[in-house]
């Protein structure tokens, strides 16, 4: 009679603290499950996360600035292998910015092996690379002083260009003025980097993760696991002593 | 046996990693004008061009201005067009307003190249547009190379299109 009373004890305070220990985990796996469900309707895998210690936490990092050239108003920037006009992406294909200039009517941005001819919109005018005429080894891009035309410098030697650049002719010049990569404004920096960042993680993702236990690793689904257990228990438990009740 | 395991082998590997430059674009150019080739011009696809440009694409095309090389009556275009997943960059050589040769100089695609072969490019030679902007005679598909049919095809379209809109379209400028 004692020993069934005793277990009897054990089962009630068992399932008061087990109860007490999942009621966090069966709001949370409520809430998350809830929000799942609804995923479409409350556009989880169209809104992207913003939190830095939270795009920490899955190992997406900060673009690295490589250089930013100065066109006037605008900003010619590479960050991590990609190409910005401003905070727009404008090419990704891994290339490197070696220098960018305003021309009259185009901004005119340089890369290793190719011309890049935007509008001062932003918009794409072209794209040259040795097909169009352009020498290789482009190393940097500026403005002949006396006549106030594009040159590229090469690894073959220095480069004019009309004023609508369409083709190229060696020169001497020694009096050209070299686009120099300058320090973008601190906001220009942090509107790419969200950009950047922002793109690579959405809520649905990390939702799915806090669910499954996920966000902490194999150790996080392992634990998820033991919670899963002690659910089981917690009914098993509740329903045996409302059976002897 | 080690054999016929290396041919296998180097099968698949060539399928999966079919990128090649099979003429570059100065050769390709040289070739056209036998070595004497004229300054590059440019067309610039103005407001007037690009709903007519979309018609033939499908989409706009990704630059507002065209680079091309003329003579006389002869027009060449170097274009991309992405087949699958990757541009096909293609010369192509209109006289008088007709096709007189498509070449495949890159193709990026992994599958599908067989558009780069005569007997599927010599298909758009005399071939020129109809009043709709598609091209007078039905083209043969390849099985298999869907896709990069349907780019070269868009090509051709558009190299006959932007001809009719250059100074080399009706003669010696």
């Amino acid at each position: 009679m004692v020993r069934r009373r005793n277990i009897r004890r054990f089962l009630f305070l068992g399932h008061r603290y087990i109860g007490i220990f999942c009621a966090l985990f069966v709001v949370m796996l409520a809430v998350t499950g809830f929000m799942l469900n609804h995923t479409e309707s409350l556009k989880l895998d169209e809104r992207h996360v913003q939190s830095t210690d939270l795009l920490k936490w899955y190992g997406i990092s900060s673009p690295m600035l490589e250089k930013s050239f100065s066109t006037g108003k605008h900003w010619i920037s590479e960050f991590s292998g990609k190409f910005y006009f401003d905070n727009s992406l404008v090419a990704d294909n891994g290339e490197h910015l070696v220098g960018a200039l305003a021309l009259e009517q185009f901004i005119l941005a340089a890369l290793e092996t190719e011309l890049i001819l935007l509008s001062y919109d932003g918009e794409l005018i072209d794209r040259m690379g040795n097909a169009a005429g352009v020498p290789t080894g482009i190393l940097t891009v500026g403005i002949e002083e006396q006549t106030e035309l594009p040159v590229i410098k090469t690894v073959s030697g220095s480069y004019r260009s009309d004023a609508e650049l369409i083709g190229w002719q060696k020169i001497d010049s020694q009096k050209i003025h070299w686009s120099k990569p300058q320090v973008p404004p601190v906001e220009l920096t942090q509107q790419i980097t969200e950009s950047y960042r922002g793109n690579g993680l959405n809520i649905e993702r990390v939702l799915l993760d806090i669910h499954s236990g996920r966000i902490a690793g194999q150790a996080g689904v392992l634990f998820m696991d033991v919670v899963a257990i002690m659910f089981i228990l917690l009914a098993g438990m509740g329903v045996w002593m409302w059976a002897r009740r | 046996m080690n054999y016929i395991l290396i041919l296998i082998f180097s099968l698949i590997f060539s399928s999966a990693h079919a990128s090649a430059t099979y003429q570059t674009s100065a050769e390709f150019l040289d070739e056209v004008f036998s070595s004497d080739v004229p300054q590059p011009q440019v067309l610039w696809l103005t407001k007037k061009f690009k709903p007519l440009v979309k018609e033939i694409l499908g989409h706009d095309y990704a630059t507002m201005r065209v680079r091309y090389w003329g003579r006389n009556h002869r027009t060449v275009w170097i274009l991309e067009e992405i087949g699958k997943e990757k541009p096909i960059t293609t010369g192509i050589v209109i006289d008088n307003g007709k096709i007189e040769q498509v070449k495949v100089l890159v193709f990026r695609e992994s599958r599908g190249n067989e558009v780069q072969y005569p007997f599927f490019t010599d298909q758009f030679k005399g071939r020129f547009l109809n009043a709709d902007k598609v091209l007078d005679r039905y083209i043969d598909g390849i099985s298999g190379a869907t896709l990069s049919v349907r780019a070269l095809k868009k090509l051709a379209r558009l190299a006959l299109f932007l001809h009719q809109q250059s100074k080399y379209a009706n003669g010696p400028s």
